[in-house]
Order: C-alpha cells, then sequence, then structure tokens
C-alpha cells in the first residue's frame, strides 16, 4: 500500500466513523477507559495505549495509519492492533498478569507478552494468529534456539490464558 | 506499542523461524508438538497450530483487500 508524508484528508464522517469503528472494537475486547482517533500519522504503528490514574483513565489512541494498515492484506488488522494494545493494559490492570510482567522485565518481553495476551482477547482466530506470529517474530530475536522458541511462546500463551 | 514492521515481515521472520526446527521438516516436527499437547492440559495445541499456519501462509499468494468487519 501507498504509504504518504501526511494522511489524506477525510470528511468528518468519516472521523467519527473511524472513532465507532475503534471504539466497537475496543470495547468488545474488554478495554476500560477513552478511546480516541487522531487524523494524524503515530510514527510507531498506529495505535498507543496511555496509563492513567484508573483503568477509567487509561486512553487508546488510534492514528491515521492504523487504518491504512488494516486496508492492506499484507499488514495487521485493525483488530490485532487494538487487541495488542488491549494487552498492554490487561498487563498492566490485572493483577494475576501484572505478576507475570514482574517475571519477564524488559520493554521486549513486554511487547511479546501484550501481543499474546491480544491474541487471546481476540475470538477472530485470523487476527489471533498474527498477534501470535508478531511475539514469536520477536522473541525470536533474542537469540534463543527456534525449538526453545516456540516451546516458550506455547507456554507462555498457555499461562496468560489461565489469567483471563 | 505494536511497532512499524509490516505483518508479511512478521510472517516472513517467523517462516524462517520455523525453517530452523529440528528434523526434516519443520511442518514434521510441529505436528509431533501438537499430538503431544493435544493430550497434556498443560500444553497449547493452539499456539502450535497458530505457527503451522504462519509456515502455510508464508507459501501463499497475498490475498485480496481486506474488508472492514462490522459487529
Amino acid at each position: 500500500m501507498e504509504r504518504h508524508d501526511q494522511p489524506k484528508s477525510i470528511l468528518a464522517s468519516e472521523h467519527r466513523a473511524r472513532l465507532r469503528r475503534a471504539n466497537r472494537i475496543g470495547r468488545r475486547l474488554g478495554f476500560a477507559g477513552r478511546v480516541e482517533y487522531r487524523h494524524v500519522y503515530s510514527r510507531s504503528g498506529g495505535a498507543q495505549y496511555g496509563v492513567g490514574p484508573s483503568a477509567d483513565e487509561d486512553i487508546l489512541v488510534l492514528y491515521a495509519e492504523a487504518f491504512e494498515r488494516d486496508a492492506d492484506p499484507a499488514d495487521f488488522s485493525l483488530e490485532a492492533l487494538i487487541a495488542h494494545e488491549c494487552g498492554h493494559q490487561r498487563l498492566i490492570r490485572n493483577q494475576d498478569l501484572r505478576a507475570v510482567l514482574a517475571k519477564f522485565p524488559g520493554e521486549q518481553l513486554e511487547e511479546v507478552l501484550a501481543s499474546l495476551v491480544g491474541s487471546l482477547l481476540l475470538s477472530e482466530t485470523e487476527s489471533a494468529q498474527t498477534l501470535v506470529w508478531k511475539a514469536t517474530a520477536e522473541l525470536g530475536e533474542l537469540g534463543m534456539t527456534a525449538a526453545s522458541t516456540v516451546r516458550f511462546i506455547e507456554r507462555l500463551r498457555q499461562l496468560l490464558r489461565r489469567f483471563l | 506499542m505494536m511497532g512499524r514492521k509490516k505483518l508479511s515481515a512478521v510472517k516472513a521472520e517467523v517462516a524462517a523461524l520455523l525453517g530452523r526446527l529440528p528434523g526434516q521438516s519443520p511442518r514434521a516436527w510441529l505436528d509431533k508438538e501438537i499430538e503431544s499437547a493435544k493430550g497434556d492440559g498443560g500444553r497449547d495445541a493452539e499456539t502450535l497450530e497458530m505457527l503451522c499456519a504462519a509456515l502455510e501462509r508464508a507459501a501463499r499468494k497475498p490475498k485480496a483487500p481486506r474488508r472492514p468487519t462490522k459487529r
């Protein structure tokens, strides 16, 4: 898909439709807090989770490239992007998951865990498996053998499943 | 954050990683693990099946543009 330096202008109705869709997916995946849509490029992938003083004050922000990525069959779906951010929220707000997160410190492992939690939140298999692939690719970058990476991903996902 | 890497690149990385699994073929190794996981409540066959799908998808042509889901 063609990418631009800045997002193309959209009508106010399209802006509202994007917000509605993001909000609907976020709620379905259990996001607590405010969902926003900003028609700008984030330069960070298209979605972001912001931690507030409480879960209800957390923010999930979707950006223009999230919808461009969703329209591209070679890229992640909007559901997958939102589920990943919902995964971050669960890791922060669910006490059991926070304990798991504490055992796997570091930004890279948090991203792996967020993707795996996100994959478990999704009932839609296609997007769920793309998040499992993402987690596997990121874990594979840590230098483990292929067999160890696969077994670790499998056991991590099984562990996380217990707390959702 | 989700990062900017495209799904197609992620898929290729996973397929390459799975290609380094021991044995004659990654698919055979995964099938064996799936069978083993199915009989073990402490394991997760679904995750392994999802990784199998990565191997299969890596060999396929790209799909048509995705349509938004309305639920």
